[in-house]
């Protein structure tokens, strides 16, 4: 049992990271529904699957794909969002879906639909590792520390930097921050581009524990968008109890009433407390 | 003196449609039923999105439910095709009626998140649900002419493009715009946005599902990962921006431009469809706002209603 809520809190650390992501270019970019984040997500697994089969450790291959990530959400928000950034969100929404669906089906026509895993490029990630008498698998242990170390770097990046304090002042009010000498299209772009950072880094965390299709960028969209809901959007501690709740129903849910329910169960959480509750348990305006 | 020309247009395009499965070869019919389902599955869409404002990412939530309740009629129970079709449609008509006061307390985008999330809950089930062997798939055993579907799919076409007209001919065609252009003064106006959200939405429902069954009556064969393919998402979508967001005309044009697309073009590169559509879809978003409609309006000279694309900071949106 208290191994199963520890899986589950590791798994959830995973899903805040996911939800970080959403929730900064929701609050960040004027409310856009950010739906291709499971995409950028499964992109980055498909990243570090090319510097692992070249001899790279998938963990260490982060590092390289952060920036990839980076210049491509920047390329995305920059180079096609921020011509209608002004507009009406729903046209965002179209947008992004065809983005998400070009990326999606990029990965199909140069990679296959095949099933891939990052785990077989780093076989030490699935020993388990012994604490008092429980036992967890090292590849958990691993994505809960990543997971917290990235939440820490954007809570002080967003506190502590220019550009930071920028993305936190054009979610505010972008005429404002235009005022005080903020380009707020160039925010959006780096708020994109942290967006898209984190999304990748859920992303790999994700490829490193399970195995992965193009089509799960589905999965992993609805994930972000159910921590961000449970949670409340553009709220950091939102994020992390969001997380935590899905990670714990995930499992929970899979160990009592059996694999194939997990999804539809972590469905159905999403909409009940859509409909009680749309502004999330600890939501607040940003 | 134009109004009767384009009656009698209508008519001759009409009774050319209907003579087609007599007089020209199979592939015909064949091109045209898809021709018609896109055109009317976008029709539908454009319903939602472009006149109420309610992005529905869910369609194949409702088109896979459908042809599944459909399947279950006929395979199991021996019902008749047309009463199972009939019954595929009441139950996801039932269906959006009990999700849809819970959908509808969200607004905006969430509102687009929670219909995907309903169709993904929908998917899930019938992924692991034993009665429809689950991932394995179940065929419908059902002997239907491929030109009786064609006329049902053209009968489907032709009623969603009369439902849509005369849905913005009345009232309710007003109180959908204003709650899209902004809901709060619409209810401050005395709109019920919620009554009229859940009519568009439920009609939406029974014809998305009717357009599921008879597909999948055409196809016979129904598995989760088909009947739920996100395709039915992105086709209606393509249809709608292509041929113009917020018009009658555009989904026509964008339903038989991606059936064409589909036949003529993309099944050569198989893997290639989805990825054109998408480029497509940002192109058009980009280039040409108002998509198709908008360039013959602007060549011909006639006036569009208008649409929010390009508008800026409307009163509903964030700061």
């Amino acid at each position: 049992m208290i191994n199963l809520i520890l899986m589950g809190i590791c798994l959830g650390g995973i899903y805040a990271v996911m939800g970080l992501g959403f929730s900064l270019i929701f609050a960040g970019i004027r409310g856009t529904m950010n739906i291709a984040h499971g995409a950028l997500a499964i992109l980055a697994c498909y990243f570090c699957l090319l510097f692992a089969e070249r001899g790279f450790d998938p963990l260490l291959s982060i590092l390289f794909v952060i920036p990839i990530m980076f210049i491509l959400g920047y390329a995305i928000q920059g180079g096609l969002v921020n011509r209608l950034v002004y507009g009406d969100p729903n046209v965002f929404v179209l947008l992004l879906i065809g983005v998400s669906v070009v990326i999606e089906n990029l990965i199909i026509v140069i990679w296959t639909a095949n099933p891939k895993t990052l785990t077989m490029f780093a076989p030490y990630t699935i020993q388990g590792i012994k604490i008092g008498d429980i036992t967890l698998p090292l590849n958990y242990i691993i994505n809960f520390f990543i997971s917290v170390a990235t939440i820490v770097v954007y809570y002080l990046f967003l506190k502590k930097t220019y550009w930071g304090i920028a993305i936190r002042a054009t979610s505010e009010s972008y005429v404002y921050a235009q005022l005080l000498g903020v380009n707020p299209k160039k925010t959006y772009a780096y708020t994109y581009g942290l967006g898209a950072i984190a999304a990748g880094i859920a992303g790999i965390l994700m490829g490193l524990t399970f195995t992965f299709v193009p089509s799960t960028s589905l999965d992993w969209l609805t994930i972000a968008f159910g921590v961000v809901v449970l949670g409340g959007l553009g709220s950091l501690r939102g994020v992390i109890a969001g997380g935590l709740i899905m990670g714990l129903t995930v499992v929970l849910s899979a160990y009592y009433l059996g694999v194939q329910y997990q999804l539809f169960l972590c469905y159905v959480v999403i909409l009940i407390v859509l409909a009680l509750r749309p502004e999330g348990i600890f939501g607040y305006r940003v | 003196m134009v109004g009767k020309l384009r009656i009698v247009f209508l008519i001759a395009v009409l009774a050319l449609l209907i003579a087609i499965p007599q007089v020209f070869p199979p592939v015909w019919t064949s091109f045209l039923f898809f021709a018609f389902i896109y055109t009317s599955l976008a029709q539908i869409w454009n319903l939602q999105a472009g006149f109420t404002g309610i992005i529905n990412l869910g369609t194949h939530g409702f088109i896979g439910f459908a042809a599944y309740m459909m399947a279950i009629a006929i395979t199991f129970w021996g019902l008749p095709v047309w009463v199972s079709l009939l019954f595929g449609g009441a139950v996801t008509t039932l269906l959006a009626l009990v999700v849809s006061p819970l959908i509808f307390k969200m607004r905006g985008l969430y509102l687009g998140m929670g219909t995907l999330v309903l169709a993904l809950a929908i998917y899930s089930w019938f992924v692991q649900w034993e009665y429809t062997y689950a991932g394995r798939g179940l065929y419908i055993s059902a002997n239907v002419l491929p030109v009786s579907l064609y006329y049902m799919a053209l009968v489907i076409m032709i009623v969603s493009i009369l439902i849509v007209w005369l849905i913005l001919k009345s009232r309710i065609g007003l109180m959908l715009k204003a709650v899209r252009d902004n809901e709060r003064a619409a209810e401050d106006c005395g709109v019920n946005i919620f009554r009229v959200k859940l009519f568009c939405y439920t009609i939406s429902a029974f014809i998305t599902a009717i357009i599921g069954g008879t597909f999948y009556l055409f196809g016979s064969y129904l598995r989760p990962t088909i009947a739920f393919a996100f395709t039915w998402v992105l086709l209606p979508i393509a249809a709608t921006v292509i041929g113009g967001l917020g018009t009658i005309g555009g989904p026509v044009i964008g339903g038989f431009l991606t059936a064409a697309l589909n036949q003529y073009v993309l099944a050569r590169f198989p893997g290639l469809s989805q990825l054109v559509y998408g480029v497509l879809i940002i192109m058009i978003i980009l280039l040409v706002p108002g998509g198709l409609m908008a360039v013959i309006s602007k060549l011909l000279k006639f006036a569009l209603p208008s649409i929010n694309l390009n508008q800026k900071s409307k009163a509903n949106s964030r700061r």
